[in-house]
Protein backbone atom coordinates (compact mmCIF):
# COMPACT_ATOMS: atom_id res chain seq x y z
CA UNK A 1 0.00 0.00 0.00
CA UNK A 2 1.18 3.56 -0.46
CA UNK A 3 2.30 5.35 2.05
CA UNK A 4 0.36 9.16 1.88
CA UNK A 5 2.76 11.97 1.16
CA UNK A 6 2.79 13.48 4.34
CA UNK A 7 3.92 10.04 6.52
CA UNK A 8 6.71 9.67 3.78
CA UNK A 9 7.89 13.46 4.57
CA UNK A 10 7.46 12.45 8.50
CA UNK A 11 9.23 9.37 8.17
CA UNK A 12 11.84 10.89 5.97
CA UNK A 13 12.91 13.87 8.93
CA UNK A 14 12.66 11.26 11.61
CA UNK A 15 15.22 9.23 9.88
CA UNK A 16 17.24 12.43 9.46
CA UNK A 17 16.66 13.75 13.18
CA UNK A 18 18.48 10.33 13.89
CA UNK A 19 21.66 11.61 12.21
CA UNK A 20 22.25 14.25 14.12
CA UNK A 21 24.15 12.99 16.95
CA UNK A 22 21.97 12.14 19.60
CA UNK A 23 24.84 13.09 22.97
CA UNK A 24 24.98 16.93 21.22
CA UNK A 25 21.50 17.38 21.09
CA UNK A 26 21.17 16.80 24.52
CA UNK A 27 24.29 18.91 25.40
CA UNK A 28 22.82 21.76 23.67
CA UNK A 29 18.72 21.09 24.67
CA UNK A 30 18.85 20.03 28.05
CA UNK A 31 20.94 23.04 29.51
CA UNK A 32 18.30 24.40 32.06
CA UNK A 33 17.66 28.32 32.10
CA UNK A 34 14.12 27.72 34.02
CA UNK A 35 15.50 29.20 37.00
CA UNK A 36 16.46 32.51 35.08
CA UNK A 37 13.10 33.43 34.26
CA UNK A 38 11.36 35.05 36.74
CA UNK A 39 14.02 37.82 36.77
CA UNK A 40 13.32 38.03 32.68
CA UNK A 41 9.75 38.23 33.98
CA UNK A 42 10.27 41.35 36.11
CA UNK A 43 12.59 42.73 33.84
CA UNK A 44 9.92 42.51 30.94
CA UNK A 45 7.47 44.16 33.00
CA UNK A 46 9.45 46.84 33.65
CA UNK A 47 10.25 47.49 30.41
CA UNK A 48 6.52 47.42 28.99
CA UNK A 49 5.90 49.91 32.32
CA UNK A 50 8.54 52.47 30.61
CA UNK A 51 8.06 51.80 27.19
CA UNK A 52 4.10 52.77 28.02
CA UNK A 53 5.94 56.01 29.86
CA UNK A 54 8.16 56.83 27.42
CA UNK A 55 5.50 56.35 24.28
CA UNK A 56 4.81 59.75 23.95
CA UNK A 57 8.01 61.06 23.53
CA UNK A 58 7.95 62.64 20.35
CA UNK A 59 9.67 61.72 17.19
CA UNK A 60 11.31 65.17 16.43
CA UNK A 61 13.04 64.76 20.00
CA UNK A 62 14.56 61.47 19.41
CA UNK A 63 15.49 62.61 16.11
CA UNK A 64 17.30 65.45 17.66
CA UNK A 65 19.12 63.33 20.28
CA UNK A 66 19.98 60.53 17.62
CA UNK A 67 22.00 63.09 15.23
CA UNK A 68 23.59 64.98 18.24
CA UNK A 69 25.03 61.48 19.86
CA UNK A 70 26.18 60.62 16.48
CA UNK A 71 27.90 63.90 15.55
CA UNK A 72 31.40 62.17 13.97
CA UNK A 73 29.80 59.64 12.43
CA UNK A 74 27.43 62.30 10.73
CA UNK A 75 30.10 64.10 9.87
CA UNK A 76 31.90 61.53 8.48
CA UNK A 77 28.98 60.40 6.43
CA UNK A 78 27.93 63.79 4.88
CA UNK A 79 32.08 64.15 3.60
CA UNK A 80 31.89 60.86 1.92
CA UNK A 81 28.69 62.16 0.01
CA UNK A 82 30.03 65.39 -0.82
CA UNK A 83 33.04 63.64 -2.30
CA UNK A 84 30.87 61.01 -3.95
CA UNK A 85 28.94 64.38 -5.68
CA UNK A 86 32.30 66.17 -6.06
CA UNK A 87 33.52 62.46 -8.39
CA UNK A 88 30.47 62.35 -10.21
CA UNK A 89 30.53 66.04 -11.61
CA UNK A 90 34.57 65.72 -12.40
CA UNK A 91 34.88 67.00 -15.83
CA UNK A 92 35.86 64.39 -17.66
CA UNK A 93 37.29 63.91 -21.61
CA UNK A 94 35.68 61.56 -23.67
CA UNK A 95 36.41 60.88 -27.15
CA UNK A 96 33.53 61.56 -29.52
CA UNK A 97 33.76 60.26 -33.07
CA UNK A 98 31.36 63.20 -35.20
CA UNK A 99 31.56 61.91 -38.55
CA UNK A 100 34.02 60.81 -41.33
CA UNK A 101 35.67 62.34 -44.56
CA UNK A 102 36.11 60.19 -47.47
CA UNK A 103 38.47 60.83 -50.13
CA UNK A 104 39.64 59.26 -53.14
CA UNK A 105 40.64 60.21 -56.62
CA UNK A 106 39.77 58.62 -59.97
CA UNK A 107 41.59 59.36 -63.67
CA UNK A 108 39.23 61.93 -65.68
CA UNK A 109 39.16 59.86 -69.10
CA UNK A 110 37.83 56.38 -67.15
CA UNK A 111 34.20 57.54 -67.48
CA UNK A 112 33.21 53.66 -66.77
CA UNK A 113 34.57 54.47 -62.98
CA UNK A 114 33.35 57.76 -62.81
CA UNK A 115 29.49 56.42 -64.15
CA UNK A 116 29.77 54.07 -60.98
CA UNK A 117 31.01 56.63 -58.46
CA UNK A 118 27.94 59.07 -59.36
CA UNK A 119 25.83 56.26 -59.26
CA UNK A 120 26.72 54.82 -55.91
CA UNK A 121 23.45 55.41 -53.92
CA UNK A 122 25.50 56.57 -50.29
CA UNK A 123 26.57 59.09 -52.32
CA UNK A 124 22.96 61.06 -52.19
CA UNK A 125 22.98 60.77 -48.88
CA UNK A 126 26.13 62.32 -47.72
CA UNK A 127 26.49 65.69 -45.86
CA UNK A 128 29.13 67.34 -47.96
CA UNK A 129 30.26 65.93 -51.87
CA UNK A 130 33.27 67.95 -53.54
CA UNK A 131 35.00 66.92 -56.53
CA UNK A 132 38.23 68.63 -58.02
CA UNK A 133 39.77 68.36 -60.77
CA UNK A 134 44.01 67.33 -59.83
CA UNK A 135 46.49 66.76 -62.25
CA UNK A 136 49.42 63.84 -60.72
CA UNK A 137 51.88 62.94 -62.83
CA UNK A 138 50.27 64.47 -66.09
CA UNK A 139 47.74 62.70 -65.31
CA UNK A 140 44.46 64.30 -65.19
CA UNK A 141 41.59 63.10 -62.22
CA UNK A 142 38.76 63.81 -60.56
CA UNK A 143 39.40 63.90 -56.32
CA UNK A 144 36.44 63.62 -54.30
CA UNK A 145 35.81 64.56 -51.34
CA UNK A 146 32.94 63.13 -49.01
CA UNK A 147 31.46 64.07 -45.75
CA UNK A 148 29.50 61.70 -43.47
CA UNK A 149 28.13 62.69 -40.22
CA UNK A 150 26.28 60.36 -37.59
CA UNK A 151 27.77 57.35 -40.03
CA UNK A 152 28.91 54.26 -37.92
CA UNK A 153 32.09 52.32 -38.79
CA UNK A 154 30.03 49.69 -40.84
CA UNK A 155 28.63 51.88 -42.92
CA UNK A 156 31.93 53.56 -43.93
CA UNK A 157 33.46 49.73 -44.47
CA UNK A 158 30.95 48.92 -46.99
CA UNK A 159 31.33 52.42 -48.56
CA UNK A 160 35.40 51.33 -48.93
CA UNK A 161 34.19 48.18 -50.30
CA UNK A 162 32.31 49.45 -53.20
CA UNK A 163 34.86 52.27 -53.57
CA UNK A 164 37.54 49.16 -53.84
CA UNK A 165 35.40 46.99 -56.44
CA UNK A 166 35.03 50.23 -58.61
CA UNK A 167 38.92 50.80 -58.60
CA UNK A 168 39.68 53.91 -57.41
CA UNK A 169 43.11 55.61 -56.22
CA UNK A 170 44.50 56.88 -53.30
CA UNK A 171 41.28 55.90 -50.82
CA UNK A 172 41.71 57.55 -47.87
CA UNK A 173 39.23 57.49 -44.79
CA UNK A 174 39.69 60.38 -42.51
CA UNK A 175 37.36 59.95 -39.03
CA UNK A 176 36.55 63.26 -37.41
CA UNK A 177 36.84 62.80 -33.88
CA UNK A 178 36.11 65.35 -31.16
CA UNK A 179 37.20 65.33 -27.32
CA UNK A 180 34.60 66.44 -25.28
CA UNK A 181 34.19 67.33 -21.79
CA UNK A 182 31.69 66.35 -19.75
CA UNK A 183 30.81 65.28 -16.09
CA UNK A 184 31.42 61.91 -15.07
CA UNK A 185 27.70 61.06 -14.39
CA UNK A 186 26.72 62.87 -17.88
CA UNK A 187 29.41 60.66 -19.63
CA UNK A 188 27.79 57.76 -18.09
CA UNK A 189 24.79 58.63 -19.08
CA UNK A 190 25.44 59.42 -22.58
CA UNK A 191 25.09 56.15 -24.12
CA UNK A 192 21.32 56.20 -22.61
CA UNK A 193 18.38 58.22 -24.86
CA UNK A 194 15.23 58.80 -23.29
CA UNK A 195 12.18 61.05 -25.18
CA UNK A 196 9.24 61.94 -23.26
CA UNK A 197 6.02 63.05 -24.93
CA UNK A 198 2.40 64.35 -23.76
CA UNK A 199 0.32 62.30 -26.41
CA UNK A 200 -2.96 63.94 -24.49
CA UNK A 201 -5.01 65.25 -27.32
CA UNK A 202 -2.59 64.28 -30.28
CA UNK A 203 -3.83 62.30 -33.70
CA UNK A 204 -1.95 58.89 -33.60
CA UNK A 205 -0.09 60.58 -37.46
CA UNK A 206 0.93 63.68 -34.89
CA UNK A 207 2.27 61.39 -32.07
CA UNK A 208 4.16 59.16 -35.04
CA UNK A 209 5.75 62.41 -36.38
CA UNK A 210 6.94 63.42 -32.92
CA UNK A 211 8.30 60.39 -31.84
CA UNK A 212 10.13 60.10 -35.13
CA UNK A 213 11.19 62.89 -34.91
CA UNK A 214 13.14 62.99 -32.00
CA UNK A 215 14.21 59.79 -32.58
CA UNK A 216 15.63 60.66 -35.69
CA UNK A 217 17.44 63.75 -34.26
CA UNK A 218 19.33 60.99 -32.14
CA UNK A 219 20.04 59.19 -35.35
CA UNK A 220 17.77 55.94 -34.53
CA UNK A 221 15.76 54.71 -37.64
CA UNK A 222 13.08 53.50 -36.03
CA UNK A 223 9.49 53.23 -37.92
CA UNK A 224 6.76 53.14 -35.14
CA UNK A 225 3.11 53.18 -35.82
CA UNK A 226 0.06 53.98 -33.61
CA UNK A 227 -3.23 53.02 -34.21
CA UNK A 228 -6.04 54.03 -32.36
CA UNK A 229 -9.07 51.33 -32.93
CA UNK A 230 -12.68 51.81 -32.25
CA UNK A 231 -12.85 51.48 -28.68
CA UNK A 232 -10.28 53.88 -28.46
CA UNK A 233 -7.55 52.01 -27.19
CA UNK A 234 -4.09 53.26 -29.17
CA UNK A 235 -2.05 50.33 -30.35
CA UNK A 236 1.67 50.60 -31.10
CA UNK A 237 4.10 48.50 -33.44
CA UNK A 238 7.31 48.82 -33.62
CA UNK A 239 7.98 48.30 -37.38
CA UNK A 240 11.79 48.16 -38.37
CA UNK A 241 14.26 48.80 -36.15
CA UNK A 242 17.66 49.71 -37.94
CA UNK A 243 19.34 50.97 -34.45
CA UNK A 244 21.22 54.07 -33.91
CA UNK A 245 24.21 55.13 -36.39
CA UNK A 246 26.41 55.98 -34.02
CA UNK A 247 29.22 53.30 -32.95
CA UNK A 248 28.79 52.98 -29.31
CA UNK A 249 25.60 50.98 -28.74
CA UNK A 250 22.90 52.83 -26.64
CA UNK A 251 19.41 52.00 -24.55
CA UNK A 252 16.56 53.73 -25.57
CA UNK A 253 13.48 54.76 -23.31
CA UNK A 254 10.43 56.21 -24.69
CA UNK A 255 8.07 57.68 -22.48
CA UNK A 256 4.56 58.34 -23.96
CA UNK A 257 1.88 59.85 -21.65
CA UNK A 258 -1.29 59.43 -23.18
CA UNK A 259 -5.30 60.07 -21.87
CA UNK A 260 -5.56 56.43 -21.17
CA UNK A 261 -1.74 56.35 -18.94
CA UNK A 262 1.53 56.25 -19.36
CA UNK A 263 3.44 53.28 -21.88
CA UNK A 264 7.07 53.23 -21.29
CA UNK A 265 8.96 51.74 -24.36
CA UNK A 266 12.86 49.97 -23.39
CA UNK A 267 14.69 49.17 -26.17
CA UNK A 268 18.31 47.97 -25.89
CA UNK A 269 21.15 47.62 -28.31
CA UNK A 270 23.68 45.28 -27.62
CA UNK A 271 27.09 44.39 -29.56
CA UNK A 272 25.59 41.07 -31.54
CA UNK A 273 28.32 38.22 -32.17
CA UNK A 274 27.88 37.88 -36.10
CA UNK A 275 28.23 34.20 -36.05
CA UNK A 276 25.86 33.88 -33.31
CA UNK A 277 23.15 32.30 -35.44
CA UNK A 278 25.47 30.67 -38.05
CA UNK A 279 24.59 27.44 -39.17
CA UNK A 280 21.62 27.38 -37.02
CA UNK A 281 17.87 26.49 -37.98
CA UNK A 282 14.92 28.87 -37.15
CA UNK A 283 13.64 26.87 -34.74
CA UNK A 284 16.99 27.05 -32.26
CA UNK A 285 17.16 30.60 -32.90
CA UNK A 286 13.60 30.66 -31.76
CA UNK A 287 14.52 28.47 -28.19
CA UNK A 288 17.80 30.54 -28.28
CA UNK A 289 15.62 34.22 -28.55
CA UNK A 290 12.78 32.95 -25.31
CA UNK A 291 15.63 31.52 -23.40
CA UNK A 292 17.56 34.35 -23.48
CA UNK A 293 14.08 36.71 -22.89
CA UNK A 294 12.09 34.69 -20.60
CA UNK A 295 10.56 37.58 -18.84
CA UNK A 296 8.83 38.68 -21.92
CA UNK A 297 6.83 35.12 -22.26
CA UNK A 298 7.44 35.06 -26.15
CA UNK A 299 5.31 32.46 -28.44
CA UNK A 300 6.60 31.00 -31.64
CA UNK A 301 4.49 33.00 -33.40
CA UNK A 302 6.06 36.53 -31.87
CA UNK A 303 9.72 35.68 -33.19
CA UNK A 304 9.74 36.13 -37.04
CA UNK A 305 13.41 35.47 -38.56
CA UNK A 306 14.27 37.09 -42.30
CA UNK A 307 17.29 35.32 -43.69
CA UNK A 308 18.96 38.16 -45.92
CA UNK A 309 22.35 37.71 -48.12
CA UNK A 310 23.77 35.40 -45.39
CA UNK A 311 22.72 37.91 -42.64
CA UNK A 312 20.00 36.57 -40.08
CA UNK A 313 17.48 38.97 -38.82
CA UNK A 314 15.56 38.17 -36.29
CA UNK A 315 12.26 40.70 -34.93
CA UNK A 316 10.35 39.89 -32.16
CA UNK A 317 6.72 41.41 -32.63
CA UNK A 318 4.16 41.82 -29.74
CA UNK A 319 1.13 43.74 -30.00
CA UNK A 320 1.16 46.10 -26.71
CA UNK A 321 -1.88 47.55 -25.94
CA UNK A 322 -2.26 50.33 -23.28
CA UNK A 323 -5.70 51.50 -22.50
CA UNK B 1 -0.28 46.51 27.21
CA UNK B 2 -0.49 45.27 30.44
CA UNK B 3 -3.07 42.25 29.75
CA UNK B 4 -0.45 41.74 26.20
CA UNK B 5 2.21 41.10 28.37
CA UNK B 6 0.71 38.94 31.17
CA UNK B 7 -0.60 37.19 28.23
CA UNK B 8 3.11 37.07 26.41
CA UNK B 9 4.74 35.63 29.39
CA UNK B 10 2.03 33.18 30.60
CA UNK B 11 2.77 32.04 26.41
CA UNK B 12 6.24 32.15 26.76
CA UNK B 13 6.90 30.21 30.13
CA UNK B 14 6.32 26.82 28.47
CA UNK B 15 8.58 27.71 25.67
CA UNK B 16 11.40 29.81 27.57
CA UNK B 17 13.84 27.07 28.14
CA UNK B 18 14.02 25.90 24.79
CA UNK B 19 14.06 29.59 23.16
CA UNK B 20 16.86 30.50 25.52
CA UNK B 21 19.13 27.09 24.70
CA UNK B 22 18.40 27.85 21.02
CA UNK B 23 19.30 31.39 21.31
CA UNK B 24 22.75 30.19 23.22
CA UNK B 25 23.35 28.05 20.57
CA UNK B 26 22.89 30.09 17.67
CA UNK B 27 24.98 32.60 19.25
CA UNK B 28 27.64 29.63 19.46
CA UNK B 29 31.13 31.19 19.32
CA UNK B 30 29.79 34.78 20.57
CA UNK B 31 30.17 35.59 24.38
CA UNK B 32 27.25 35.16 26.84
CA UNK B 33 26.68 39.08 26.89
CA UNK B 34 26.31 39.04 22.64
CA UNK B 35 23.95 36.26 23.28
CA UNK B 36 21.75 37.83 26.01
CA UNK B 37 21.69 41.08 24.07
CA UNK B 38 19.88 38.76 20.55
CA UNK B 39 17.53 37.04 23.45
CA UNK B 40 16.86 40.96 25.00
CA UNK B 41 15.98 42.27 21.95
CA UNK B 42 13.99 39.16 20.66
CA UNK B 43 12.45 39.45 23.53
CA UNK B 44 11.24 42.92 23.54
CA UNK B 45 10.49 42.47 19.51
CA UNK B 46 7.99 39.66 20.84
CA UNK B 47 6.31 41.99 23.40
CA UNK B 48 6.13 44.62 20.98
CA UNK B 49 4.64 42.72 18.29
CA UNK B 50 2.66 40.18 20.39
CA UNK B 51 -0.94 42.28 19.40
CA UNK B 52 0.17 41.03 16.08
CA UNK B 53 0.00 37.51 16.83
CA UNK B 54 -3.42 36.12 15.79
CA UNK B 55 -3.49 32.63 16.69
CA UNK B 56 -1.64 32.17 20.05
CA UNK B 57 -1.10 28.38 19.29
CA UNK B 58 1.39 29.29 16.74
CA UNK B 59 3.29 31.37 19.61
CA UNK B 60 6.61 28.94 19.11
CA UNK B 61 7.56 29.18 16.04
CA UNK B 62 6.62 32.63 15.74
CA UNK B 63 8.86 33.42 19.02
CA UNK B 64 11.71 30.90 17.18
CA UNK B 65 11.01 33.32 13.80
CA UNK B 66 12.02 36.59 16.00
CA UNK B 67 14.85 35.15 17.56
CA UNK B 68 16.21 33.94 14.24
CA UNK B 69 15.66 37.21 12.30
CA UNK B 70 17.15 38.49 15.60
CA UNK B 71 20.19 36.89 15.48
CA UNK B 72 20.55 37.65 11.70
CA UNK B 73 20.33 41.17 12.10
CA UNK B 74 22.94 40.74 14.35
CA UNK B 75 24.88 39.55 11.88
CA UNK B 76 24.46 42.10 9.75
CA UNK B 77 25.05 45.01 12.28
CA UNK B 78 28.49 44.00 12.85
CA UNK B 79 28.77 45.19 9.02
CA UNK B 80 27.04 48.16 8.52
CA UNK B 81 28.31 49.69 12.32
CA UNK B 82 31.55 50.07 9.97
CA UNK B 83 29.43 52.29 7.89
CA UNK B 84 26.26 54.25 9.39
CA UNK B 85 26.03 55.33 13.10
CA UNK B 86 23.87 52.83 14.68
CA UNK B 87 22.31 53.01 18.53
CA UNK B 88 24.18 50.65 20.86
CA UNK B 89 21.95 48.12 22.54
CA UNK B 90 21.15 48.71 25.90
CA UNK B 91 21.45 45.89 27.65
CA UNK B 92 19.83 45.67 30.65
CA UNK B 93 18.75 42.27 30.50
CA UNK B 94 19.70 39.74 33.88
CA UNK B 95 22.47 37.53 33.78
CA UNK B 96 20.93 34.15 31.73
CA UNK B 97 23.95 32.38 30.62
CA UNK B 98 26.85 31.50 32.82
CA UNK B 99 30.16 32.91 32.18
CA UNK B 100 32.09 30.12 32.38
CA UNK B 101 31.15 26.99 29.99
CA UNK B 102 32.88 24.00 31.35
CA UNK B 103 31.33 21.55 29.49
CA UNK B 104 33.82 20.40 26.90
CA UNK B 105 31.20 18.59 24.92
CA UNK B 106 29.59 21.57 24.24
CA UNK B 107 32.50 23.76 23.51
CA UNK B 108 33.12 20.90 20.74
CA UNK B 109 30.10 21.46 19.44
CA UNK B 110 30.02 25.14 19.80
CA UNK B 111 33.13 25.62 17.89
CA UNK B 112 31.65 23.70 15.47
CA UNK B 113 28.30 25.46 14.96
CA UNK B 114 29.71 28.95 14.87
CA UNK B 115 31.66 27.75 11.56
CA UNK B 116 28.59 27.02 9.82
CA UNK B 117 27.02 30.25 8.40
CA UNK B 118 23.90 31.79 9.89
CA UNK B 119 21.22 30.28 8.05
CA UNK B 120 22.47 27.22 8.10
CA UNK B 121 23.10 27.80 11.78
CA UNK B 122 19.42 28.15 12.50
CA UNK B 123 17.85 25.58 9.92
CA UNK B 124 19.94 22.85 11.76
CA UNK B 125 19.41 24.09 15.11
CA UNK B 126 15.78 24.88 14.12
CA UNK B 127 15.82 21.49 13.01
CA UNK B 128 17.45 19.20 15.28
CA UNK B 129 17.05 21.47 18.87
CA UNK B 130 13.84 23.06 18.82
CA UNK B 131 12.16 20.19 16.84
CA UNK B 132 10.12 21.93 13.88
CA UNK B 133 9.39 20.57 10.50
CA UNK B 134 11.08 21.22 7.56
CA UNK B 135 7.95 23.24 6.17
CA UNK B 136 8.13 25.27 9.23
CA UNK B 137 11.89 26.13 8.70
CA UNK B 138 10.69 27.08 5.14
CA UNK B 139 8.24 29.59 6.51
CA UNK B 140 10.57 30.93 9.03
CA UNK B 141 13.68 30.95 6.53
CA UNK B 142 10.83 32.89 3.77
CA UNK B 143 12.34 29.97 1.29
CA UNK B 144 10.08 29.60 -1.44
CA UNK B 145 10.94 26.04 -1.49
CA UNK B 146 11.34 22.69 1.24
CA UNK B 147 14.12 21.52 -1.08
CA UNK B 148 16.09 23.84 -0.36
CA UNK B 149 15.91 23.63 3.58
CA UNK B 150 16.52 20.42 2.85
CA UNK B 151 19.52 20.65 1.08
CA UNK B 152 20.20 23.15 3.61
CA UNK B 153 20.15 21.27 6.25
CA UNK B 154 22.20 18.66 4.12
CA UNK B 155 24.93 20.35 4.15
CA UNK B 156 24.98 22.00 7.80
CA UNK B 157 24.82 17.99 8.67
CA UNK B 158 27.39 17.43 6.71
CA UNK B 159 29.86 20.40 7.96
CA UNK B 160 28.72 19.90 11.66
CA UNK B 161 29.69 16.23 11.14
CA UNK B 162 33.37 16.49 10.05
CA UNK B 163 33.47 19.85 12.03
CA UNK B 164 32.88 17.38 15.45
CA UNK B 165 34.66 14.18 14.19
CA UNK B 166 38.26 16.07 13.26
CA UNK B 167 38.22 18.70 16.20
CA UNK B 168 42.33 19.10 16.02
CA UNK B 169 40.94 21.29 12.43
CA UNK B 170 38.43 23.14 14.80
CA UNK B 171 40.76 23.74 17.87
CA UNK B 172 43.99 24.61 16.30
CA UNK B 173 44.45 28.18 17.61
CA UNK B 174 44.68 29.84 13.84
CA UNK B 175 41.74 28.83 12.93
CA UNK B 176 39.08 29.41 16.08
CA UNK B 177 40.54 32.77 16.50
CA UNK B 178 39.73 32.91 12.58
CA UNK B 179 36.42 31.78 13.51
CA UNK B 180 35.61 33.20 16.18
CA UNK B 181 32.98 36.05 16.67
CA UNK B 182 34.13 39.55 17.42
CA UNK B 183 32.92 40.56 20.49
CA UNK B 184 29.73 43.86 19.70
CA UNK B 185 31.21 47.03 20.25
CA UNK B 186 30.42 48.25 23.77
CA UNK B 187 30.01 44.59 24.93
CA UNK B 188 31.38 44.15 28.80
CA UNK B 189 33.89 41.50 27.07
CA UNK B 190 33.32 39.28 30.29
CA UNK B 191 36.35 36.61 29.20
CA UNK B 192 34.45 34.25 29.10
CA UNK B 193 35.54 33.17 25.82
CA UNK B 194 39.18 33.53 26.41
CA UNK B 195 38.62 31.25 29.50
CA UNK B 196 36.95 28.31 27.51
CA UNK B 197 39.79 28.35 25.25
CA UNK B 198 42.09 28.03 27.88
CA UNK B 199 40.13 24.93 29.16
CA UNK B 200 40.08 23.36 26.07
CA UNK B 201 43.75 23.93 25.13
CA UNK B 202 44.32 22.08 28.31
CA UNK B 203 42.08 19.53 27.95
CA UNK B 204 43.81 18.77 24.42
CA UNK B 205 47.36 18.96 26.20
CA UNK B 206 45.83 16.40 28.67
CA UNK B 207 44.54 14.46 25.70
CA UNK B 208 48.03 14.41 24.02
CA UNK B 209 49.68 13.10 27.42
Amino acid sequence: MKQSNSLQNSEQENKSREEFPGRFKSVLKNEDYNSSFNRVETWLRNKSVQKKNTKNERNLVKMKNYFFSHKIRFAYAVIFLALVVAACNMPVTTHENVGNMITWSVDKNNSDAINKIEKLPWLKTADQVNKNGNTNNGNEGIVYTVIFQKSTEEEIASFRNDLENIGVSSLKIIPFNNDVKRPLYSAALNDFFSININAAGMSDEELQTEVQRQLKEEGVEMNIQFKTDASGKRNISIVNLKGNKSNTPKSYEINIDDKNGQEKIKLMQKNANPDLFKGKTDREIKDYVKEKNPELNLKDNDIKITHENGCVRVDVERKNVKK
Amino acid sequence: MCRNTNKFLELLKPEYNDAVNYCRALCAGWSPDEAEDVLQQALLSGLEGFASLNNTEKFRSWFFKIITRTFYSSVRRHFWKKFIPMDKIQSDIPEIYPRSELNEERLTIGSALSRLSSKERAAVLLFEIAGFSIEEIRQMQNEKSTSAVKSRLSRARKKLRRYIEEPENVNTAGSKIKHSKIPFEGSEYSGGDIKNETIKLAAELRTRK
